[in-house]
């Protein structure tokens, strides 16, 4: 027997792996700085002062608090929604509903939470809607209420797709035997369904209360004083406020030791959901029709439908007011839109190159084409793919704070804000690009690797040949959606943005804090259709698909039909 | 009522058409299946041997046409109100449910199971030769095995007429053999009228009393 490979100078782990070496040296680069910025500072903690007040303990208190509560709510109201969507695949606004499920990926936060306020403020709609019959809600949103709102309005429809993927994974012979086995509505969720979900449910949920745990721009909005703060509010708060450096510190190590206590307590969360399309397979479920099921499932799309539309459709209505060519002529707001653009190309770029190496690493490192294996491979896989979510871990303003304590000697804050917000964007949006690619990338190598290899396609080649046309798609989509969520943020920018250095979110943050909603109101349609453009645009342009009227689609299904029925025949 | 005069036994299926949605054909399907047979249904694939075998259980609606099992009219019933019990291909069994709850649904589809369907079961499982297994997962269950479960599950529904949806085609062909002898002898020990579609014609001749050849 002759060796499959031949025999070369470099080692053949290197050949695998160095792309990965050099992203994970990238990463390990950042977190050093940050941890000796942040360490540096240990000295000058004055214990006593935090602890005496108990503040540290209501603020940890606060967080887990609000953090589990919107974690239920979103849970209890995505299984029903799921289960709806799941039996009913000709329902009408279905795709619709999909669309927009996946929107709260990429709908900024700050835009989000200026649609509840819309509908839950003072003036919201609700209360207009109360008033026609001499009622009121009162002023409910502030506190506790307002950020339970606004964390199940963007979780819950992330939850529910995850769950309609995980129950339209089901065989279709499921749906026919519980058809021929007579099993009721309640039997088929006992028996079928709930223990389906509760595999998803730990990666799932744990992935949520970790957003709710550290959500920013939400909190931030919506909180409402002091007895509300979040830890990642309060760490802004010393920064930007109190100017308390060791503060922030505390704060910051101690939102770092929860989250690691967290991720051990939900190990291998996230790395079994996969951010990808779901997978358009009509199954006819038999128990669809039954009088139960159809109630349910009416209250649940019609509960979810009231929670996420009005507020988008009130940012809209708002928008188009008589100050809209006035904000639109407002020369600050076209400097922080090509800011924004600037450090979303920047982010989005870098977050695709430690995105790439990463993949490649880990698909080499599973694959029993490579190194899949091999002793060491699958614990280094693991570190590596915790690494690239390593932020989920370590929150974007402890990484911002160690970085901006290491620099803050160098530069003015004007020549380091832009640096910061795109190196940590960058990291904010790596656990998400990865989600995308690493699947991708391992696919096509199980495809590829072996045919490769017998007719020796290396190198360059068979990245052009046969890398880059399987993975464009995914390398689209994960550049395009590592640009619009760095579009959308609004959680480093708030802290190091300046008078003459502003993105769209804070931009619009400052007019919502100023009460002027109407121009709150255009930036936010300015600011999504800059993300969502931003977004096309890239996924298009990368993925090969150009813009095509919509029903080329149809068009091109029948075309491959007809090819294919002859074979059929 | 039913006019005793046109009192057909078995099976029977006609001008009962089917618009194939992915194809676009329609599909016409005229049969008579006796009392006590066991008739194979032999074909490339694409004729819509499964599509017959779905509409006869429910799970696909035709067109038009009738299906009748000793003259009653089966259209207008659902999936559990006809007197049918199925066994696909694969994933017969449900993946988190051991091979005992898997039967047990056939018996109470709640699976609040009582001490004497807990022995219908266990005879169940005997029946197809897999006395002890009872607590197995699919996932810990050979092909064969999983399929024999199945089975067992069809067997404690009593309902007459078996329907077996190239039942054994994922099996090799020793197994293949074996686990055609047990439908024989489960359809006769039974007295069940038993119709399964392969692309097989060894295992056609294997146990049909009739062979049907669509095309």
């Amino acid at each position: 027997m002759s060796p499959v490979s031949k025999p070369s100078l470099t080692p053949r782990w290197l050949v695998f792996l160095w792309p990965g070496f050099l992203s994970l040296g990238a990463i390990a680069l950042i977190l050093g700085l940050a941890f000796t910025g942040l360490f540096s500072q240990i000295p000058e903690i004055d214990l006593s002062k935090i602890f005496n007040n108990n503040y540290l303990f209501r603020v940890i208190g606060f967080t887990l608090y609000q953090a589990t509560l919107s974690t239920v709510i979103a849970t209890i109201i995505a299984i029903p929604v799921a289960r709806a969507l799941s039996r009913r695949p000709n329902l009408p606004g279905r795709m619709l509903f999909l669309h927009m499920a996946s929107l709260s990926l990429i709908v900024p936060t700050i835009v989000g939470v200026f649609g509840v306020v819309a509908i839950h403020g003072r003036n919201g709609w609700l209360n207009q809607v109360l008033s026609l019959f001499d009622l009121s809600a009162g002023n409910y949103l502030y506190g506790l209420i307002g950020i339970l709102i606004a964390h199940v309005f963007f979780n819950a429809p992330l939850l529910a797709r995850i769950f309609l993927q995980t129950l339209e994974s089901l065989p279709k012979e499921y749906w026919r035997s519980t058809a021929q086995l007579n099993m009721s509505d309640r039997d088929i969720f006992r028996l079928i369904e709930w223990p389906m979900l509760r595999r998803v449910l730990p990666a799932s949920c744990g992935l949520v209360f970790l957003l709710c745990f550290t959500s920013f721009a939400v909190v931030l909005a919506l909180g409402g004083g002091p007895s509300t703060n979040t830890l990642e509010v309060a760490i802004y708060q010393a920064i930007r406020l109190d100017f308390d450096i060791p503060k922030a510190v505390v704060l910051s190590l101690t939102q770092l030791a929860l989250c690691s206590v967290l991720l051990l307590i939900g190990s291998h969360f996230s790395r079994n959901i996969t951010l990808g399309n779901t997978e358009e397979r009509p199954t006819k479920r038999f128990d669809a029709s039954k009088p139960s099921a159809i109630a349910t499932d009416a209250l649940a799309l019609i509960a979810m439908s009231l929670l996420v539309f009005p507020p988008l459709l009130a940012t809209v209505q708002k928008a188009f007011s008589p100050r809209l060519f006035e904000v639109l002529g407002d020369e600050k707001l076209w400097s922080a839109a090509f800011n924004s653009l600037k450090i979303s190309l920047a982010a989005g770029t870098l977050t695709l190159f430690l995105a790439v190496g990463i993949a490649i690493m880990i698909r080499s490192l599973h694959l029993p084409s490579r190194l899949g294996g091999k002793p060491l491979s699958k614990p280094l896989a693991a570190i590596t793919d915790l690494s690239g979510s390593i932020i989920l871990l370590l929150p974007p303003f402890v990484l911002a704070t160690g970085l901006f304590i290491i620099f803050k000697g160098m530069a003015s804050l004007t020549v380091l804000a832009p640096f910061l917000v795109v190196t940590v964007n960058a990291l904010m949006a790596l656990p998400f690009a990865l989600r995308i690619l690493i699947p991708s990338f391992e696919t096509s190598g199980q495809k590829s690797d072996l045919l490769c290899r017998s007719l020796a396609i290396t190198g360059l080649n068979r990245i052009r040949v046969i890398d880059w046309p399987q993975n464009r798609k995914a390398l689209g989509l994960a550049l395009g959606l590592s640009a619009a969520l760095s579009t959308g943020d609004l959680s480093v920018i708030a802290l190091f943005g300046t008078q003459d250095f502003t993105t769209l979110p804070l931009f619009m943050y400052q007019k919502m804090g100023s009460y002027r909603l109407e121009d709150a109101a255009i930036i936010a349609l300015f600011l999504c259709l800059q993300s969502l453009l931003l977004f096309m645009v890239i996924e298009r342009i990368i993925a090969g698909k150009w813009f095509l009227p919509n029903f080329g689609k149809t068009k091109n299904r029948d075309r491959k039909l007809n090819k294919d029925a002859p074979h059929n025949a | 009522m039913l006019n005793m005069a046109n009192l057909t036994p078995g099976l029977q299926i006609s001008h009962l058409s089917f618009k194939h949605t992915k194809l676009g054909e329609v599909l016409e399907f005229d049969l008579q299946i006796n009392p006590g047979e066991l008739v194979a249904i032999l074909g490339p694939s694409g004729v819509g041997k499964s599509t017959l075998l779905n509409l006869i259980a429910g799970f696909d609606a035709p067109l038009s046409g009738v299906i009748t099992f000793n003259s009653q009219d089966l259209s207008s019933l659902a999936p559990a109100e006809r007197p049918i019990t199925s066994l696909f291909q694969e994933h017969n069994l449900f993946a988190h449910l051991t091979a005992e709850e898997n039967i047990g649904l056939g018996i109470n589809p709640g699976l609040r199971l009582s001490n004497s369907d807990h022995v219908a079961v266990d005879s169940a499982l005997n029946d197809v030769g897999l006395s002890g297994f009872n607590k197995r997962l699919p996932s810990e269950l050979s092909g064969g095995q999983r399929q024999r479960v199945a089975l067992a599950r069809c067997l404690v529904r009593r309902r007459p007429v078996l329907l077996l949806d190239e039942p054994f085609s994922a099996l090799d062909q020793t197994l293949r053999k074996e686990m055609l002898k047990l439908v024989k002898r489960l359809h006769c020990e039974h007295k069940l009228l038993t119709l399964m579609v392969t692309h097989l014609s060894d295992d056609a001749d294997e146990i049909a009393d009739r062979v049907i050849h669509l095309s």
